[in-house]
């Protein structure tokens, strides 16, 4: 999978892909891209509310650790608040991602509720 | 010799790459990126107002990755912190137009980081998606 990703993405940093020179960084091996991992929390704020995370959608995260190949990641969110902002409202989720019970993401992300009444 | 940037030649403000680059999105492009992100086979999201298929807002990661190549640095360098504002999501159709500036450099646990902007926009200049990319810089030999 992280292959194809590298091939999809375009993102060939041997880090993700090379044996070899994985071996050679502080990882010990390959890992997956960061990109990755988003995409797959992306999907969970996509499969809630298409239109409010494709249009007015925001994240803010940081990679923690890194994913390994063969491992499981598991996304979570919970609405951490309602915003307003710009005369909009945005419901703020602290959203995380895990691999083999390891928290390798976390942040905020942001799905556009609406115009302010 | 080394053939990448190095990070003393980094300066805040670079812009990368000089002219926006263009990025087409097409069936084939989300195709890909939806299999190699384990999407559902299905055409992600409702049609667009035009009727054109859209993409997932994360297909960013495909269409600023020239503008990352064209910021340069050594190989193995560590996506650390991002932030994206999704305008719209991309439909095929779309050529999108990126572009990349250097906001911040700063030494963190002896390795050294670069923060970039990014802006993506349409054909008729419209924003699709900005960002901030923190990343750690490969080791440089």
């Amino acid at each position: 999978m992280i292959n194809r990703y590298a091939e999809a993405s375009g993102d060939d940093n041997p880090l993700h892909i090379d044996p070899e020179f994985g071996k050679t960084t502080p990882f010990g091996g390959t890992i997956a891209h960061g990109m990755m991992t988003l995409a797959f929390l992306a999907q969970m704020m996509a499969e809630w509310d298409w239109s409010g995370w494709s249009c007015g959608g925001e994240l803010d995260i940081a990679f923690i650790g890194p994913v390994r190949p063969g491992e499981e990641v598991v996304t979570s969110g919970m609405v951490r608040e309602i915003e307003s902002r710009g005369g909009a409202l945005y419901a703020a989720c602290d959203v995380t991602c895990a691999a083999s019970g390891r928290t390798v993401l976390a942040g905020t992300a942001w799905r556009r509720l609406g115009n302010q009444a | 010799m080394p053939t990448y940037r190095r990070y003393s030649d980094v300066a805040i403000g670079d812009l990368f790459p000089p002219s926006p680059s263009a990025f087409a999105v097409t069936d084939a492009v989300v195709d890909a990126f939806c299999a190699a992100t384990g999407e559902p086979s299905r055409r992600h999201g409702p049609l667009g107002s035009g009727g054109r298929r859209p993409a997932p807002p994360t297909l960013a990661a495909a269409y600023i990755m020239d503008v990352m190549r064209a910021r340069g640095g050594p190989p193995g360098g560590v996506h650390a912190k991002q932030k994206f504002t999704f305008f719209r999501a991309p439909e095929v159709g779309d050529v999108l137009f990126s572009q990349g500036r250097v906001v911040e450099k700063f030494e963190k646990k002896g390795r050294n980081y670069v923060v970039a902007s990014t802006e993506t926009r349409d054909a008729v200049g419209a924003l699709v998606c900005t960002g901030v990319i923190t990343s750690i810089w490969g080791f440089e030999t």
